[in-house]
Parts: C-alpha cells; sequence; structure tokens
C-alpha cells in the first residue's frame, strides 16, 4: 500500500496546520504546465481512444528495467544521459531528448524508445506502444488487414471483436493508424496510447 | 375506363349469385362432418393437435373435449395426432381412436388422455469428509451419501410440484455442516440436476490456529491492537465469524483473482489456495507473478485478505479456501492487452475468463488532475465480464474508492507556497478526492469499496463519492509511536490491517533490516520470520475483503448473478457512523450542504457518500443469499444517454443559488434504478470549484462532485461522467435536476449542457 509511504513522507515534510484561506495554488502549477507545454514541438495530430492528441517528436519515452532502477539510469541505458525527465508513467519515463524522432517505436542500445504524444484537451502525455487496437466489421479479415497494413496481428478478443496489431519496426505509427482508421473494412482503430496509469489504492 | 369495366363486372357477377341462392338449379355441396373428441387429464398448457398433419388447433388447460375447425367429408381419411405436448405441467398426451375414415356423421370418439412427466431430483455434494450424511426431498425419500459428487433421489417428482431438498442427517467424524443451495423449486420438464450440497466444517475465529487471527479485527473486533498502539472498538467488522461456525462457508469453489503489482504464490500462507499454473506474470511470460521487488508486494498483501489459508500459520483470509490466481498488471507497462487478460478477457496466457470475483485495489493517477473518459475497450471488457462470463451470470469486479480524502496526485503540504492541492479539501472538512474521478468507478459493472477503520468510521484516507457501493474494513496504519519521530498523527498508531507479506526479513514490508515503524514489522514476535504485515491499509484492503465476502455470498448460493450479489450486498450492509453530521459551508446566500448525512432514499436504502449503503456484513449477506432466487432482477436495461440541449447557463460564483436544470426521464424501460450516470459538459476557470449535485423525481438528492475538491489544475469539464448509487430501487420516471454549486471565489463558468442515463430494471 502506498499511503503509509506517502504518511511517512508527511511526517517529515507536512505542517500540521491547514491553510485558512481557500487559495488555489493549482492554478500557478497548472500555468507553469501549460508554458512547458507551449515550448513543446507539436507533430502529426493522432486521433486516440480518449480524443485527439499531437505528436511530440522530441519527447520520448523508455521503460525502467525494475524498480530499484532510477529515471537518470534508465535514462542512460537508453542513451540519453542528461536528457530533462518529464515524467514517470508507472514503469515508462518520459524525457525530452535532444534528438528529434519519428513517431516509430526503437531498440536503442539494450532500451525500447517509445514515441509520445500530447493530449489536446488536457496537456496529459502519453505513450505510443506500437500497438494498434482495431475493430474490424468482420473477425475474419483480421489476417488481410494485417497484411495490407504491414502490421503483425497479434491476440484477438471476440467477446470484443477486437484485433491488437504491432506495428513493425520503422512503421510510423500514426501514419499506421491513420491508415487504419480509412480502411473500410474497419468500424474502429486507434494506436494504443499509455495516458494514465493504474496504481495501488 | 377501368373502374367502368370492374363496375359491369361485379353488378354481373351479384345477379348470377342471386340465381343460386334461390335454390332454381345448383348442385348443394356435399355434407361435411366435424372431426373431435374427449380429453381427460389435460392440465398443462400449450397442446396443439393436428388433423392430417394440419389443421392445427390449439387446446386450453383443463379442456375435456375438442373439435377440429376443418370438417372432412364422408370418406375422406382422418388422423389425429399431437403437434406439441403440454407443458406447466409437463405433460404427455396420447391419442386413441385417432384414425379412420369418416362416415356419415361426426366423428367424436377420438380420444385424448395426458398424464403428467414425472422427473428426477439430484446435484452434486462438495467437500464432504465425515460420514453419514442422509438428504431428503420434500421430508422423504431419505437418501444416504457415501462421497463426493453426483447424487439422484429415486423418488420422482411430477412437473408442476415442488421439491425442496435437505439434510436429515449431518456427517459425522469428521463433525461437518452440508449446507444445500437450489434446493427447492418447482419441477419443470427436465430432470433437475443443480442442487449443491456443500460440506464444510465449521469453526470460530477463537478456535483456529492460525495464531494471527484474533488479531485479526476485521474478521472479529474484539478491540484488540493488532499489534499497533492503538485498539479499536469491538463490534465494528464485517460479522463474519456467524459464516464460518454456522455453515462453515470459506470460499470453496470460488476463484478470485488479484489484478495487481504480483503474489508471492509459494507464500506459506498463500500456496495452499493458489491454482497451479493460473496466474500470470506480464513481464516473463510466465505463470509465477511473484514480485521482484524488494520493499513489499501489494498484491501479496491484498492477497492475504482475500484467502490466506486455515492452517497453523499466519491469520486466515476472508475466505480461507477461496482460490486464487495473481496477475501482475499494475507491475507491468499497463498496456491494454495486459488490461482485458486481466479482466476476464483471455481464455489462456493467461486464463481470466474462470475468476468469479476480480480484485481492482488500483486506481488511476491524474498527473494533471481533470477528467479523463473511460477507454471504451475497458467498458467493453467490463460489460462482456459480467455478461458472459461465470456461464452468464456475470463475475464480479470489486474495485478500490481510492485512498484521496486528504492526498491526491502529490503529499499534501499546507504549509508550502503555494499549498499542495488538498488544503482547500480538507480545510472545509471534504474529500480532496471523488471515487468518481476515476472513470471505471462510473461503471455500473462495479463494486467501488470505500475503507473503515477498526473505530467503525471512515478511514482518515479513504475517498468519498457517490460511485461507492460499499465500504469494508481498511484500516489505519498499524505503526507504534516508539518507533516514530514525535508529532504524528493520531491515526497513525491506530490499527491496521494482519496479513500475508513477502516471505523473509529482507525484503517486503516487514524486514529485520530497516525500522519499520512497527515492532511486528521489524520481525518481531510474532513476526520473526517477517512473512507478514501489521501495516496493510487503504481502500486496496477494503477491496479484498468486500471480495472474500463475496466469496462467501457465491459459495452459499453459486446461482447469483452479479446483480444479484450487489444486490445482496446493499441491502444488507451495516450503517456506520449514523450520527455523522453532514458538512456545511458557508457560501453567498447562505449555508451549502456540500457533503450529505445518511441519505434514505424512496426506496428505502440507506447511502452515504464515505460509506456507500454501509459496512459489508458477512452474515446477513451470506443468510440473504442462501434463500435467494437466482436472477429475479431480469435483465439489466438503460435508458440510453438523454441529453439536455445547448443551456451555456451561468453557474454564480460562490453562491449557494447554483445553477439547475431538468431532464424527464421516461417510465421505461426501466422501473427500478440500479445506477444513475450523469455526463457534464461545462466551461469553468478552475473545475475544482463546482459542486455537482443531481435529484431524483422522489426528492432524493445525491452529491456527485464535492465543492472545492481536488479538480483543480484544469478548466472545464468535457462530458464528465459521474455515477451514484444513491438512488438505488427508486422508480426513476420523471424530472431529474441538476444543480451546480460554485464553492469557492474568484473564477466563474458555464454549465453548458448534461445527460442522464439510468441503468436498471
Amino acid at each position: 500500500m502506498n499511503i503509509r509511504i506517502i504518511v511517512l513522507c508527511v511526517m517529515l515534510a507536512a505542517s500540521p496546520a491547514l491553510a485558512q484561506e481557500p487559495t488555489k495554488p493549482a492554478k500557478a502549477k497548472a500555468a507553469e504546465r501549460a508554458a512547458m507545454l507551449e515550448t513543446l514541438q507539436k507533430g502529426k495530430e493522432i486521433q486516440g481512444s480518449r480524443g485527439q492528441y499531437f505528436f511530440l517528436p522530441e519527447v520520448h519515452a523508455v521503460e525502467h528495467k525494475d524498480s530499484a532502477e532510477t529515471p537518470q539510469q534508465t535514462l542512460a541505458r537508453a542513451g540519453e544521459s542528461g536528457a530533462q525527465v518529464l515524467e514517470t508513467k508507472g514503469k515508462l519515463v518520459l524525457f525530452r531528448s535532444a534528438r528529434q524522432k519519428p513517431a516509430f517505436v526503437e531498440r536503442v542500445a539494450g532500451a525500447t524508445v517509445y514515441p509520445t504524444v500530447v493530449n489536446a484537451r488536457t496537456g496529459t502525455f502519453g505513450v505510443l506502444t506500437g500497438t494498434l487496437v482495431v475493430k474490424p466489421k468482420k473477425l475474419a479479415d483480421a489476417a488481410a488487414i494485417a497484411s495490407s497494413h504491414g502490421l503483425e496481428k497479434g491476440k484477438e478478443y471476440p467477446q470484443l471483436q477486437a484485433v491488437f496489431y504491432r506495428a513493425k519496426a520503422g512503421t510510423d505509427i500514426a501514419v499506421a493508424a491513420a491508415a487504419l482508421q480509412s480502411d473500410a473494412r474497419i468500424e474502429s482503430a486507434y494506436p494504443e496510447i499509455i495516458e494514465y496509469v493504474r496504481v495501488p489504492k | 375506363m377501368k373502374n367502368r369495366l370492374a363496375a359491369v363486372v361485379l353488378i354481373a357477377l351479384a345477379q348470377l349469385a342471386g340465381c343460386g341462392g334461390g335454390g332454381g338449379g345448383g348442385t348443394p355441396p356435399p355434407p361435411t362432418y366435424s372431426i373431435g373428441g374427449a380429453i381427460t387429464g389435460l392440465t398443462g398448457s400449450g397442446l396443439v393437435l393436428q388433423l392430417n398433419g394440419g389443421s392445427n388447433l390449439p387446446v386450453n388447460a383443463n379442456a375435456t373435449a375438442f373439435t377440429f375447425v376443418t370438417q372432412l367429408g364422408s370418406g375422406a381419411a382422418y388422423t389425429v395426432s399431437v403437434l406439441t405436448q403440454p407443458t406447466n405441467p409437463s405433460q404427455t398426451c396420447t391419442v386413441s381412436n385417432g384414425s379412420g375414415n369418416v362416415g356419415s356423421a361426426n366423428v367424436a370418439n377420438v380420444s385424448i388422455s395426458c398424464t403428467t412427466n414425472s422427473f428426477t431430483v439430484g446435484g452434486t455434494v462438495i467437500g464432504l469428509t465425515g460420514s453419514g450424511l442422509v438428504l431428503q426431498n420434500n421430508l422423504g425419500n431419505n437418501l444416504p451419501i457415501g462421497g463426493n459428487g453426483a447424487f439422484t433421489f429415486t423418488t420422482l417428482v411430477l412437473s408442476g410440484t415442488h421439491y425442496a431438498v435437505t439434510v436429515l442427517t449431518q456427517p459425522s467424524a469428521p463433525a461437518q455442516t452440508c449446507n444445500v443451495s437450489s434446493a427447492s423449486g418447482t419441477m419443470g420438464a427436465a430432470n433437475v440436476t443443480n442442487v449443491g450440497v456443500n460440506c464444510n466444517v465449521t469453526f470460530t475465529i477463537g478456535s483456529l490456529t492460525d495464531p494471527l487471527a484474533t488479531q485479526q479485527w476485521h474478521l472479529k473486533n474484539t478491540g484488540q491492537n493488532a499489534f499497533a498502539d492503538g485498539t479499536g472498538i469491538a463490534g465494528f467488522d464485517i460479522n463474519v465469524e456467524p459464516v464460518f461456525s454456522t455453515y462453515g462457508f470459506t470460499g470453496n469453489g470460488v476463484i478470485a483473482a488479484v489484478v495487481d503489482t504480483g503474489m508471492e504464490i509459494a507464500h506459506e500462507d498463500l500456496a495452499a489456495n493458489v491454482i497451479a499454473g493460473g496466474s500470470w506474470n506480464f513481464n516473463n511470460s510466465t505463470t509465477d507473478p511473484t514480485s521482484t521487488a524488494t520493499n513489499g508486494d501489494h498484491g501479496t498483501e491484498v492477497s492475504g485478505l482475500i484467502a490466506m489459508a486455515r492452517n497453523t500459520l499466519g491469520g486466515i483470509g476472508v475466505a480461507p479456501r477461496a482460490r486464487l490466481k495473481g496477475f501482475n498488471f499494475l507491475s507491468s507497462n499497463q498496456s491494454e492487452q495486459f488490461f482485458l487478460d486481466s479482466l476476464g478477457g483471455s481464455t489462456s496466457n493467461p486464463n481470466s475468463s474462470d475468476v468469479f470475483v476480480f480484485n481492482q485495489s488500483f486506481g488511476v493517477t491524474l498527473p494533471v488532475p481533470h477528467d479523463i473518459p473511460i477507454d471504451p475497450m475497458d467498458e467493453a471488457q467490463y460489460l462482456s465480464g459480467v455478461t458472459n462470463l461465470r456461464g452468464g451470470k456475470g463475475s464480479l469486479y470489486v474495485k478500490a474508492a481510492g485512498n484521496g480524502f486528504n492526498d491526491m496526485a502529490q503529499t499534501r503540504n499546507c504549509a508550502a507556497v503555494p499549498p499542495s492541492n488538498c488544503c482547500i479539501a480538507n480545510a472545509a472538512s471534504l474529500s480532496c478526492e471523488n471515487a468518481n474521478f476515476d472513470p471505471a468507478n462510473t461503471l455500473p459493472y462495479q463494486i467501488v469499496a470505500g475503507a473503515v477503520n477498526a473505530d467503525g468510521i471512515k478511514a482518515s484516507y479513504s475517498t468519498a463519492g457517490s460511485a461507492i457501493w460499499v465500504s469494508a474494513p481498511g484500516g489505519e496504519f498499524g505503526f507504534n509511536a516508539s518507533l516514530l519521530n514525535p508529532g504524528f498523527p493520531p491515526e497513525l498508531v491506530e490499527p491496521a490491517m494482519v496479513t500475508t507479506d513477502q516471505s523473509g526479513c529482507t525484503i517486503g514490508t516487514s524486514t529485520n533490516t530497516r525500522n519499520n515503524g512497527s515492532t511486528f514489522n521489524n520481525g518481531g514476535a510474532p513476526n520473526n520470520s517477517c512473512n507478514y504485515t501489521n501495516q496493510m491499509n487503504g481502500t486496496s484492503s477494503a477491496t479484498p475483503v468486500t471480495a472474500g465476502v463475496i466469496a462467501l455470498i457465491l459459495e452459499a448460493n453459486p446461482a447469483l448473478t452479479w446483480r444479484d450479489v450487489k444486490h445482496i450486498l446493499a441491502s444488507t450492509a451495516r450503517q456506520i457512523d449514523a450520527a455523522r453530521a453532514a458538512v456545511s459551508v458557508t457560501l453567498t446566500g447562505g449555508s451549502y450542504v456540500a457533503e450529505p448525512a445518511w441519505t434514505i432514499n424512496a426506496a428505502g436504502f440507506k447511502f452515504h457518500n464515505w460509506y456507500g449503503f454501509g459496512m459489508v456484513d458477512a452474515s446477513a449477506a451470506v443468510n440473504m443469499a442462501r434463500t435467494y432466487a437466482a436472477g429475479q432482477l431480469g435483465t439489466l436495461a438503460n435508458t440510453g444517454f438523454i441529453a439536455s440541449p445547448t443551456l451555456n447557463l451561468t453557474i454564480p460564483d460562490n453562491s449557494v443559488t447554483g445553477v439547475t436544470s431538468t431532464l424527464a426521464v421516461p417510465s421505461t424501460p426501466v422501473q427500478f434504478v440500479e445506477a444513475v450516470q450523469i455526463s457534464v459538459t461545462a466551461t469553468h476557470t478552475y473545475i475544482g470549484d463546482l459542486g455537482i449535485e443531481l435529484r431524483s423525481p422522489s426528492g432524493t438528492r445525491s452529491v456527485l462532485k464535492n465543492i472545492r475538491d481536488g479538480f483543480d489544475s484544469s478548466d472545464n469539464l468535457n462530458g464528465m461522467v459521474l455515477l451514484s448509487n444513491a438512488f438505488y430501487g427508486e422508480n426513476p420516471a420523471g424530472t431529474w435536476t441538476i444543480k451546480i454549486v460554485d464553492g469557492n471565489g474568484g473564477d466563474v463558468g458555464m454549465l453548458t449542457n448534461w445527460k442522464i442515463r439510468v441503468y436498471g430494471h
């Protein structure tokens, strides 16, 4: 449980006094974040399951090995020592790199580096995993869809009429998603975006 | 021209007909004769007779005679047969004198004789280890049972009559209590094979040889300290001991999945209940989700609360014979595929499709607090799970409300400049986080659990909200003052939950290599093995306690649907903290009730945003479940979203007046509310100011979002879905009123539009 840890932190850091006036501290935080987002270059627009996103060519994500690895160690493993850590999402460390990359997943020095997006409405970062979630009109078309879009077919979920595909190395996820979305055999398609992670509560 | 011609033809035909009718010279048609006869013994409905393979003749129940409408001429062959046999009761009708040739009179000697069919009553015995068990049907037809497996009574039971299976003699050596499920009913048109006889050894918590069981206050609160300094108040527990001592139910036959960080499948107090090869590790595609973390494994702690085994070690779970599967989704990269695989969507690698109850002691993080829509694939999987799993009866999804009453995305620090985000809420004694902030909690398919401490009131951290269904023990923090720095909040030394920890003293929450805040967790007696912890807490704990109770309910009556279980929990939950006053805040224009006290809705259900329908009561729930007729809630329906037009109504700033809007809900298809969702779109420069409440046609008021909450880092609501359970059981037909109040000055906005969707039957 992790409120135990939080409470231990509170014991060290918090003042017992609560604010007497209902000030609005988050406004400053929100403004600060908005300003930071403004500085990021936006790429292609991508339709996701939760709305519109923009690709972020200079923000990437890399998965840490285990809970003992610090974000800085994770970045070092991906050859991005010194890059600015923007956020962590569970196992994923999001960082701002000096290098711009297209929207595909790549292996760098033994680490998998993922492209990222930003939610156009909320400003939340998301990570493109390279998976595409597709609802074909007929499941029987699943293999043909993979073939015609150059994708690797993954697991099927018949009860959901859904098929997961993997973008092959070097495939631009935004381009692949757009192509799927315009395929007449497909009811819906979107790239998997890890935007919110679940934590013990 | 055509009309004129047609008229001439009609006149000519009429003249011809007139000639014929006068008897002036036509040939009379040949005489025809009816076919019929007598019926004996018909009590069922639906009998259909046929004449010569056609001329279908439906015959009412209890009829004693019949005559076909179709008549036949002299010399014609006739054959009377039964097309459809009667039902309710099931009967077999046979035909005598059913064929021949028509003579010169009506045929009236066909005979239909109906007899009521009989069928056998039987089922399956499980758990029997003693001898001497004797079952009865309808207080007779004694049937000695020699072992586990199928049984069938020798005496047949007539269709349409009652059957009732009972235990005449309970087994001995060892003494067991056998409980019968699906025990009675009215015989239909087939053998009854689903009677369940479940034999268990009854026990009391005091009789257990599990050494930590007497410190597990959530099972039986005697005012013990659970190895903390503080104590609870006797009686504030889930009242499970009568389930053990009366029926011996232990979750036998029920599969629970712990969707979490991991599960130490070889743990000494879990291994007996872990399904071999049934778990899954998403990080290495094996069936062992044992965590590699060194500072504690949340999933292992959760697992113990559900199903620590009954043995001579540790404590016991709420359902100590429930079988466990662990899916370490939280430790994975949390892909959508892993989510589906964990929650019932997969039949192999892993198989989650055989799970009865999914434990979800987790919630979303909101790095930027704002409304988020649920992923449509997530929602589809939950719907599929309640629709398709457990043979169509639906699996149960239990979910944590959250630990955000005081803190959300960051540690609260009200002295900081600027202060952190929950200070405004807490200054008003309101919950910073709302259970509705996690979109998965806004689905009617969930059972959202809040947490209660050992004093029988809301745990200090437990997130409030109208999406909560029930509450259950989650405890406080379990520390010892002597091991803390001075100045700690009092709840830190109040009892937490005693459960399993990662094995050994070098990893886990309990170690002997550092100060973990309690003697018990520092490896002190009786925890020298460091295999247990006394510091588990959170709605993460309330969730598995609830899941364990559900396992007991499903053992008591395996035929229950997921909605039956929800209904039973709501109907039997115990009201606690009944005198808790509403939280009011002074705004311009007067006092605003920001968090209502306990409310009794028009259907008689009591509800509070801290507790849902109350704290789970295992004994009351199991007692209700044992005799509950499964499936009586019918089919789940919903109204679809009913939308307002664009409103653009200004929300008065910092004012008790608020803004209101109404929508009408029709009288069909829902007459009994099971959940109400609203979707709200608003423009506002500080959403944390806004309180959103809903009033039903019956006048019940529910606050779905508090004013001054932690939703503070963004503006506008974009169709945010919120759910309330407060209207359960009411008739939804009529006018529903939304009211939005701005509870803090300085920011303004408008209600753009809203929608309402009612689920129920």
